[in-house]
């Protein structure tokens, strides 16, 4: 069931209260414009008429761990969707960022509800810059931010990248029950993270180091310059790159 | 403290961006680090003969569910979920961890009142580390 609406606070928020009052999982919000939409720690993603923003509930029935690869799993589905729909080389930055050609695409937001020890519900959150003007962005973003049609040079059918992001995801879904080692080859295969030299930023400290690969759960792996692997959860990432 | 146990607080420490983990049980204070160093030393609060009894004032725990980062507030700057004092209903949000980028409301269990915040906020946090504690209403 997908919904769709002109002018919304955020359709993370939006969706976060239906599933509160029991919307049935796959009920997908979408919005022409949010007033606040947001990232990863209520950071603010600008989100002008012309972008894709939708959130969807999830009612996974899954451990803590094994929602977490939801993370993966909707960077994947998300990647093949650009992919297809634009040709573009659409890859994932740890953990699920789009970028093409080393700016920002895309990005997902992941919150959930965990009621004695388990979750309720997950809200997906997804913001494509489609055929929005990523000009008139603040200069400071932690990765420069780009359009597919930026990219492509035309407009790009929204209703058709949602299609195909929703049937593919749908299709991946059952893999975090079935398969996990799909997604986590999957995404290894988008990743332009991996062999990178990167960057950590941790509330209190900054990991620099190879990329390596990531563990069962999804935490990357970073080889330091000592040669000792750290295992990272949390923290904002950026990628050493030849521009 | 068993071996098993050792074992298991060195998994999560192996698994974590901790430098080290305490815990203490029993009279038993236990640190693991990393490196080659584990230390094993009678806590000094251990003066209760009654193993495993807490003081009156700690009331019950909110624990953490998970491995990650603790957030008293949606976003920094903005209003606390909880605050000391404040009455809670059960389901009601009172922090998020964030584990993987993922934002996790953690909700209370019973209906209650904060008597205390264990966790400062932007912190990392254990599985079963204790966040809260909390008079239960009942």
């Amino acid at each position: 069931m997908v919904e769709h609406h002109d002018r919304v606070s955020s359709t993370q928020d939006v969706a976060k209260l239906k599933a509160r009052d029991g919307a049935p999982e796959g009920t997908v919000v979408v919005a022409e414009i949010q007033e606040s939409g947001r990232g990863r720690l209520a950071r603010h993603w600008l989100s002008p008429s012309g972008g894709l923003w939708f959130s969807i509930v999830l009612r996974p029935g899954l451990s803590i761990e094994r929602v977490q690869g939801i993370v993966l799993l909707s960077a994947v589905s998300l990647a093949r969707a650009i992919r297809g729909r634009t040709g573009l080389d659409a890859g994932i930055k740890w953990p699920n960022d789009i970028l093409i050609g080393w700016k920002k695409a895309a990005g997902l937001l992941l919150e959930t509800q965990i009621q004695d020890g388990r979750p309720v519900f997950v809200i997906l959150g997804a913001g494509v810059n489609v055929n929005n003007d990523t000009a008139m962005f603040p200069p400071d973003l932690l990765v420069p931010p780009t359009s597919l049609k930026e990219e492509t040079g035309r407009d790009i059918d929204m209703e058709s990248l949602l299609n195909a992001f929703l049937t593919d995801f749908a299709a991946s879904y059952n893999l975090l029950k079935t398969d996990f080692d799909r997604i986590l080859e999957d995404w290894r295969h988008l990743s332009v993270t991996l062999d990178m030299q990167v960057k950590v930023t941790q509330m209190d400290k900054v990991i620099a180091g190879r990329a390596v690969d990531i563990d069962d759960t999804g935490a990357l792996l970073v080889r330091l310059p000592n040669g000792n692997v750290f295992t990272v959860h949390a923290g904002d990432l950026t990628i050493e790159h030849i521009s | 403290m068993d071996e098993k146990r050792l074992k298991k607080l060195i998994e999560i420490l192996d698994g974590s961006d901790l430098s080290e983990i305490t815990v203490e049980e029993n009279g038993v204070r236990m640190t693991v680090r990393k490196g080659p160093l584990t230390i094993m030393e009678p806590a000094e609060s251990a003066v209760s003969p009654e193993a495993g009894e807490k003081p009156a004032h700690e009331g019950n725990e909110i624990r953490s569910p998970m491995v990650g980062t603790f957030f008293l507030s949606p976003a920094p700057g903005q209003e606390q979920y909880v605050e000391l004092g404040d009455t809670i209903d059960k389901g009601q949000t009172v922090c998020i961890i964030e584990a993987m980028k993922i934002m996790n409301e953690i909700t209370a269990e019973e209906p209650g009142r904060i008597t205390k915040i264990l966790v400062e906020d932007g912190s990392a946090v254990e599985f079963g580390q204790p966040l809260f504690y909390y008079e239960p209403h009942r």
